[in-house]
């Protein structure tokens, strides 16, 4: 196995912890991602994959264990750092496709890249770019309220990868399609993880999509087994 | 690739204007940020506008005292005369204006009879006050010299009197007309002294821009007023007038020197400071009251902020998932309602300044609207409501508007640079 892209060690999460109504979600969870290899996370609605991917993904802190990103650890680092990070080296995707609606489909493409000191006319060539991988070159210039639900969550999966991230973590990203565009979703966003080679952990709960990926496992009791 | 953007980069602006723009259907606040922009644009208006015309009031009121009046009245000290009489008439008055001339800084002064008499012409009456004063001294009085209005010829002043067009008003004087002079002071004889009864030609009616002036004032060469009130070779005091009124003060000394041991001062501020003092307190209020209009103004923008805020918390959970800092939400957010603030004032300060520019033909519209009667020029001395727009009010106001909408801007702004963005999603 080569390097380790994301690795997470030992993380525990508890809400509302120490009151009387605490929810523990993760108890330990260890996870290991290799370079270009696509992990799915099989679970049941609320048993903490969101909560599991966001600490992956840097929007919320660990009560315990450390996150680390591209051989860096991310436990403890500032908000500007981990911003930073999250910009350049973590793309998102979610069950909704969560697309800025003043927005046409390739200024969302384009805004993270600004938002990295790309400059508008390279963000709006590889915008455009990764529109055409996914097929929907021609809806450029719509916003998202005119696009189709397939459409808009191939605009998102475009949206993550805008910035070449290191890994790429997706939470039932076509949890909300119906099957046809579920499946044609799913490989638009297979196909271009596996062109560009980028690591990714994806949680679903369809069993058929998850046997597409590299590993599978199962979030059970706050443990990846 | 970890690349590092400025401040206000261009995306920042990009999101900003796009959510300035944003339809309220897609959780915008135009309306709301309309009623902001014309809160602030009719409070800077309100601002510059009153300033204007508190600073025109007072450059008139001022203009008018020292164009009329003199800026400094040197006077005498009672003192007991030879044949054991007190007075105060100054009988050098030639040499003293002489000495008082020398002074640097005194452009002119003159020798000055007065005194308080009724004027009557055909059957009308009015207290008048006379100044006796010699033509070519009349002549270097500017509101008089050159007034707003007058009639008849100032060169004729030997031949005559000249009188306020208030005092020709009320006794219905022209030129050419016999004004008569009632004195009670006239000839002494064995049986006590009795009036003095004189008429003169109107020459000259000029209209000094002061109310209180054109009213009562009366002009009678200096030789007669000598003779009509009882003052043969003396003057009653000497009408100073200097370069630069407003340092007055500086000259007292100078002037008390060349005075003489008798002389006393009496200077416009003397006769005009308390009002002056007046209005500088009215004009602080009057900020004072204005900014809080400005505040509440600025008020709206926060409210509308607040709820842009609200409306685009699902956003500002995209924004930071794509790697925004907290301080391009910040600045989002803040360039947001600083738009607002900005674009408020510039019309504000436009429209203040129309107002200020175009202030008669409104005046007249509101007079006309009201039925007349807006602007009495008895009570406030002056004839019209004057404005005057001063590159520093302008800017204070300015100031004021920005300062506060930033200020209150940045309230706002920083809750969103805060939101947890799970949060801000969890609940979409």
């Amino acid at each position: 196995m080569s390097d380790p892209v994301l690795v997470l060690e030992s993380i525990e999460k508890t809400y509302n912890k120490g009151a009387i109504n605490a929810v523990p979600v993760l108890a330990g969870i260890d996870l290991t991602v290799a370079r270009g290899e696509v992990v799915a996370v099989i679970a049941p609605s609320g048993a903490g994959k969101s909560t599991l991917l966001h600490i992956a993904g840097l929007l919320d802190t660990p009560d315990a264990g450390r996150v680390v990103l591209g051989g860096e650890d991310m436990t403890g680092l500032s908000d500007r750092r981990r911003t930073r990070a999250r910009r350049g080296d973590i793309g998102f995707v979610y069950q909704f496709h969560h697309l800025l609606p003043e927005f046409t489909a390739l200024e969302n493409i384009v805004l993270p890249q600004l938002a990295n000191g790309v400059s508008e006319a390279e963000a709006s060539d590889r915008a455009r770019a990764l529109l055409e991988k996914v097929g929907i070159a021609h809806r450029a210039s719509h916003r998202p309220s005119a696009l189709s639900g397939g459409e808009q969550q191939r605009v998102a999966v475009c949206r993550a990868l805008a910035n070449a991230p290191k890994v790429l973590l997706a939470d039932e990203p076509t949890g909300n399609l119906d099957p046809g565009t579920s499946d044609a979703v799913f490989a638009a966003l297979m196909d271009l993880v596996r062109t560009t080679g980028l690591s990714a952990v994806i949680a679903t709960h369809n069993l058929e999509l998850a046997a597409r990926m590299d590993r599978t496992l199962r979030l059970k009791g706050g443990r990846l087994v | 690739m970890t690349g590092q953007t400025a401040p206000f980069s261009r995306f920042e602006w990009m999101i900003a204007w796009r959510y300035l723009r944003a339809k309220r259907a897609e959780g915008g606040v135009s309306v709301m940020t309309w009623i902001s922009l014309i809160g602030i644009t009719l409070a800077v208006f309100a601002l510059i506008a009153t300033l204007a015309v508190r600073s025109g009031f007072r450059e008139e009121f001022v203009d008018t005292i020292l164009g009329a009046n003199a800026h400094v009245t040197l006077y005498s000290a009672l003192r007991v005369t030879e044949t054991g009489q007190t007075t105060r008439t100054i009988s050098d008055y030639v040499d003293l204006a002489e000495r008082v001339r020398a002074v640097e800084g005194v452009t002119r002064a003159a020798p000055l009879i007065k005194g308080q008499v009724m004027a009557s012409h055909r059957g009308a009456t009015a207290g008048v006050e006379v100044f006796g004063i010699a033509a070519d001294d009349l002549a270097t009085i500017p509101r008089v010299a050159q007034p707003l209005d007058f009639q008849g010829d100032i060169a004729d002043f030997d031949n005559g009197v000249a009188i306020g067009s208030g005092v020709a008003r009320e006794l219905g004087l022209n030129i050419g007309d016999r004004i008569q002079l009632i004195s009670p002071n006239g000839v002494k004889t064995a049986f006590g002294t009795s009036p003095r009864v004189n008429n003169y030609d109107v020459v000259y009616i000029f209209t000094a821009g002061r109310y209180d002036i054109d009213r009562t004032r009366v002009y009678l060469p200096f030789t007669e007023a000598q003779e009509y009130f009882n003052r043969e070779g003396v003057a009653d005091e000497l009408e100073v007038m200097v370069e630069n009124p407003d340092a007055v003060d500086d000259l007292t000394l100078p002037l008390l020197q060349a005075g003489g041991d008798n002389a006393l001062l009496w200077t416009w501020r003397d006769a005009s400071g308390s009002f002056l003092r007046a209005l500088d307190i009215e004009d602080n209020v009057m900020f004072i009251i204005l900014s809080i209009l400005v505040l509440i103004a600025a008020m709206n923008i926060v409210s509308g902020l607040i709820m842009l805020v609200k409306n685009k918390g699902r956003d500002i959970g995209i924004l930071r998932t794509i790697g925004l800092s907290e301080g391009s939400i910040l600045r989002i957010f803040f360039i947001c309602g600083a738009a607002t603030g900005i674009i408020g004032t510039a019309l504000g300060v436009i429209l203040g300044c129309l107002f200020a520019i175009w202030i008669d033909p409104i005046f007249s519209l509101v007079n006309y609207i009201s039925g007349g009667g807006v602007w009495d020029p008895s009570i406030r001395g002056i004839y019209a409501l004057p404005a005057k727009l001063e590159l520093a009010d302008v800017l204070s106001a300015v100031a004021l508007s920005l300062g506060l909408s930033f200020v209150v801007t940045i309230f706002p702004a920083r809750r969103a640079a805060r939101m947890n963005p799970v949060e801000a999603l969890r609940y979409e």
